[in-house]
């Protein structure tokens, strides 16, 4: 089944403060029977050197939006463009309130205007064609065949930056496991219709929010089309999904998560889930990626240590891998903490023992220097990471996007 | 898998038949054989199309209405388990009690997120003998909550006689009423009804241009094109 995943955002050890992206987007298993493309889009770049933004975007399933798959992309790529003014300001805003208006005010008439431009030359580029043409209902303007929702998260060191118009998901992941959904409810949004991009009152029915993450801990934050949650077996979903996430999020190093969002995604858009579309985002917060340079070396693939890692054995591995197994009676990530820091307390104990004693014999002897294990961490955190999308001389003028 | 597993999104489907006085004898059976030949053509469909858990409910209705089959169930263990509905002697037909006992189990804090739009078949033999205002008040209960006001809601009309203008209030926009003249083709419009269902429940379906040719043209209303919403 066509698969795009994308790593994106590993950064090198030494930019432990930013926030990381990790994407994958899953062709629906609807889709692919009747021959239809993935009509998901997503998107993730730094705008400044430590502002992330990521957009996803899903576009309507009706054949009366029957270039939605160029609706989403467009609607990635302007989004992040769009989200530039705003991230090279974030930090002149004070309060919250003033940062949701600024973008309520300025950045949403922005997306909506440079995405309707962008429909225009596309058609421009690429008139409708006799076939197409015969499928338009009288009246509909150009805007309604690109028809798309669009979700986007602006990350900075305090701000974090949320508008959505559409269905779809937006969950914060708390320290202590527990969702935080920023984002209003639309009340319009019945499972069975969506606002969009395309509607006439796009710019109205936009929903923002902002987190000050200085005083709101985030571990984490997930951007997904609605693939992803009409696929969860769990009604409501997003308790548990939170917690299992944030569980893995402190014990596995973001390669792991990289590598198995695409089966995650590939699971819900199956025939066993909505076999829908399936697009995943999912922004790791600095406050969560401290331990890439303090934990010891992870944990082998096949090593399931947490209630998390169980279910992700479920049947869903791919084919060219072999499943994970059960639960073995080996030590987890933070059990060989704790054997790390005891031994290292032991050797600690022992060197000063060993100083003293030899002071006490022989005052010209140096004492032992002890180094931390992170320093291997670091090593092996940075030598298997994925290629990543980090800020580098010129960032700002690179387009955004994949879709 | 966080969070604990995939699954397939929920179909309601409710089928409401009339177990008034007036269906007793060939009737009741005819109308009891339809609903089992139904249960064939829903397996198939579920089985070929990749988006949907079918889970069929069953409401009897007279004077009072009673939930025949009461949980969503599966169609094979239904097809397994199969009771046939039974009239209920002097019972009358009151439409509007059977209306709200659906718009209970469709309410929000009763119906998965995702479930996908519930399917409602309304098989009568005849017109509503509800008191003054009962069978709006039902209506209007059933289209309270967006799953029953988006609900796909067919009616099969046993008689001439039986179609009427509350049918006609009750279908939605984007189905007709169907008509079986004859105890004989009982079966055939329950069949239609069934593919028109399930098939008009699938994400993104053309629901107008489905139900002009899977059921009778003559009574489809206006092309669905021009209503479809966003999706």
């Amino acid at each position: 089944m066509p698969m795009s995943a994308d790593a994106s955002g590993l950064p090198p050890h030494e930019a432990q403060d930013l926030w990381l992206a990790l994407t994958a987007s899953q062709l629906g298993a609807a889709h692919q029977a009747t021959g239809l493309p993935n009509q998901d889009a997503v998107a993730a770049c730094h705008v400044q050197p430590d502002v992330l933004v990521v957009a996803v975007a899903d576009g309507h399933g009706h054949r009366r939006h029957f270039r939605s798959a160029r609706g989403s992309r467009l609607a990635v790529a302007v989004a992040c463009e769009a989200a530039r003014e705003l991230a090279a300001r974030l930090d002149e805003f004070e309060a919250a309130r003033q940062v949701e208006s600024e973008a309520l005010r300025h950045l949403v008439p922005a997306i909506t205007g440079r995405w309707r431009e962008a429909v225009h030359d596309d058609v421009a580029a690429d008139p409708f064609t006799a076939q197409e043409q015969a499928g338009r209902v009288s009246g509909d303007d150009a805007l309604i065949a690109y028809g798309s929702t669009l979700l986007l998260a602006i990350a900075g060191r305090r701000w974090l930056v949320l508008a959505q118009i559409g269905d779809g998901d937006i969950m914060g992941i708390q320290p202590d496991g527990r969702p935080l959904l920023p984002v209003p409810a639309d009340p319009s949004l019945d499972g069975q219709q969506t606002t969009s991009l395309c509607g006439l009152r796009a710019e109205d029915e936009f929903r923002a929010a902002v987190v000050d993450t200085s005083t709101t801990a985030l571990l984490a934050v997930m951007l997904a089309t609605d693939g992803y949650g009409n696929a969860q077996a769990a009604d409501p979903w997003t308790d548990a999904v939170s917690a299992d996430l944030a569980e893995l999020i402190n014990d596995r190093p973001p390669e792991w998560l990289a590598d198995h969002l695409p089966l995650w995604a590939s699971r819900c858009a199956s025939a066993d889930g909505s076999a829908d579309d399936t697009t995943i985002a999912l922004l790791i917060a600095p406050s969560a990626t401290g331990w890439r340079h303090a934990a010891p070396p992870e944990p082998e693939a096949e090593e399931a240590t947490t209630s998390a890692a169980r279910r992700l054995a479920e049947p869903a591995a791919r084919p060219d891998r072999q499943p994970e197994g059960p639960r073995k009676h080996r030590p987890g990530p933070r059990s060989r903490r704790l054997m790390v820091i005891a031994a290292v307390a032991v050797v600690v104990i022992a060197a000063a023992a060993a100083f003293l004693a030899v002071r006490l014999s022989s005052s010209s002897t140096t004492p032992t220097v002890c180094s931390t294990p992170s320093a291997g961490i670091g090593e092996h955190a940075t030598a298997s990471a994925t290629p990543a999308v980090r800020p580098r001389p010129g960032a700002a003028g690179n387009p955004c996007g994949r879709g | 898998m966080p969070g604990g597993g995939v699954a397939r999104r929920p179909l309601h489907f409710i089928i409401m038949g009339d177990c008034s006085g007036s269906m007793k004898g060939p009737k009741m059976q005819a109308l009891n054989t339809a609903l089992r030949a139904m249960l064939p053509h829903l397996l198939r469909w579920e089985r070929e199309q990749l988006q949907a858990q079918l889970l069929i409910r069953i409401l009897g209705f007279a004077t009072e209405p009673h939930w025949h089959v009461p949980e969503p169930t599966l169609v094979t263990e239904l097809n397994a388990q199969w009771r046939d509905l039974e009239y209920v002697r002097w019972g009358w037909t009151n439409m509007g009690p059977a209306f709200e006992a659906v718009a209970e189990v469709l309410a929000p804090e009763r119906l998965e997120t995702r479930a996908l739009r519930p399917a409602i078949l309304l098989v009568t033999d005849g017109l509503p003998t509800d008191p003054p205002g009962g069978f709006e008040r039902g209506l209007a209960a059933l289209t309270r909550h967006a799953a029953g006001r988006l609900s796909l809601r067919l009616a099969v009309a046993i008689g001439r006689d039986a179609n009427s203008e509350p049918l006609d209030r009750f279908r939605s926009r984007d189905a007709p009423v169907l008509i079986a003249e004859t105890i004989d083709v009982i079966v055939d419009r329950l069949v239609a009804a069934s593919i028109a269902v399930s098939r008009m429940s699938e994400a993104g379906a053309d629901r107008g241009a489905l139900a002009q040719q899977l059921l009778q043209p003559e009574v489809v209303p206006g092309s669905g094109l021009d209503d479809d919403p966003i999706l």
